[in-house]
């Protein structure tokens, strides 16, 4: 293990600070059976590629309700990548550092990819597939950390180091009972919501301003007339 | 201020605010996602009646999914060992590698997405029965 993490290098390396999101992590991002099912989806690449991939997120958190080291990989949960039977490796690294509620620092993620692969992706590939540092800190923080070791694979196909991992598109029908739920909102608004915001600021506190200013006219409104 | 420059001033904010959302619901309030995709890749196939088309691109996987990204952001996403799968309201767009270092876009709508890519997305954007069936090791079981 020690020649290979000697041999290895970090591809590239983003850091991201964000405000204070929902506090501090109180259990394991992942849990045991969404790890599970990431390292078997992470056996099936190598299976197809010859590269071990893995995952190690380092967490810290000021509070002291959980700091540890999450890790997983190719050969399973809680298996780190570089071993003697993965010749070669790629692992999708963070570091969360959470601060204490009373702190006035924010949180921040640092993350990177390290590998004893050369030419493979960095976190400037992981940033174009929707990687980052506010990813890792939210509230899907788990899907975050899944996206992003799930992605290396595909990144490793398009530098032309392995071929591609086949999609399994579905051949006739799913289950009755299983659909698509939770539909998402407007696009529209989505993309163009900051827009939409702005001009319906300016409409409504423009026509308040003008009718506040003609009424104040028109019934005196704030102009006090005092009888003797 | 007096108050006739207060009242032209409110007009004028007002009337800056609603020409800004007209001219912005004129020139893209009937655009979306899918005629993005459209417009901007080579059309390879279309299905049942065009709910499924498969585009091309010669840029890699990873550049076409930022673009669409970029352009529409999603409402959620889902990175696979295979490729990149985007959550609008009304469709699924999947983008992965065509094999030639160029990229295939699959674009269909959300029930037909669902069932296209139910071992890849199944789970995280609804409900996940059938692991077996999908060819996918193992699941989250139900929506995350």
């Amino acid at each position: 293990m020690r020649a290979h993490a000697a041999r290895a290098v970090v591809l590239g390396l983003a850091v991201a600070v964000s405000g204070p999101i929902g506090g501090a992590e109180a259990t394991p991002i992942l849990d045991a059976a969404h790890a599970e099912e990431v390292a078997a989806q992470l056996a099936e690449a190598t299976a197809v590629q010859g590269i071990c991939y893995g995952w190690q997120v380092q967490i810290d958190d000021d509070d002291g309700t959980y700091s540890g080291t999450e890790l997983g990989s190719s050969r399973g949960v809680d298996l780190a990548a570089e071993h003697p039977s993965c010749p070669r490796f790629i692992v999708f690294r963070a570091d969360l550092h959470y601060t204490s509620e009373s702190s006035e620092s924010s949180d921040s993620a640092l993350f990177y990819v390290w590998a004893n692969v050369g030419g493979g992706p960095d976190d400037e590939d992981l940033r174009r597939v929707g990687v980052s540092g506010e990813a890792l800190l939210g509230n899907k923080d788990d899907l975050a950390i899944a996206n992003a070791v799930l992605a290396l694979p595909a990144l490793v196909a398009e530098h032309g180091l392995a071929p591609p991992v086949p999609a399994v598109g579905t051949e006739g029908t799913i289950p009755a009972a299983d659909r698509a739920t939770g539909r998402p909102g407007s696009d529209w608004i989505r993309a163009y919501g900051a827009f939409v915001f702005l001009s319906a600021a300016l409409l409504i506190g423009g026509l308040g301003w003008a009718g506040w200013a003609w009424a104040a006219e028109r019934f005196h409104l704030g102009k006090h007339s005092v009888r003797e | 201020m007096s108050t006739r420059a207060q009242i032209i001033l409110g007009l004028v904010l007002a009337g800056v605010g609603g020409l800004t959302f007209a001219i912005l619901l004129a020139v893209t309030g009937f655009e979306s996602p899918r005629d993005f995709v459209d417009d901007r890749y080579t059309l390879v196939a279309s299905q049942d009646g065009g709910r499924s088309k498969e585009y091309s691109s010669p840029q890699p996987p990873s550049a076409v999914v930022q673009t669409i990204a970029d352009r529409w952001q999603p409402a959620d996403r889902v990175n696979d060992t295979a490729g990149f799968f985007l959550r609008y309201r009304d469709d699924i767009v999947a983008v992965m590698s065509d094999g030639a270092g160029g990229s295939r876009i699959y674009v269909d709508d959300e029930e037909e997405g669902y069932r296209h890519w139910y071992g890849h997305v199944g789970g995280y954007w609804g409900t996940y029965s059938s692991p077996a069936e999908a060819g996918r090791g193992g699941g989250p079981g139900t929506g995350k």
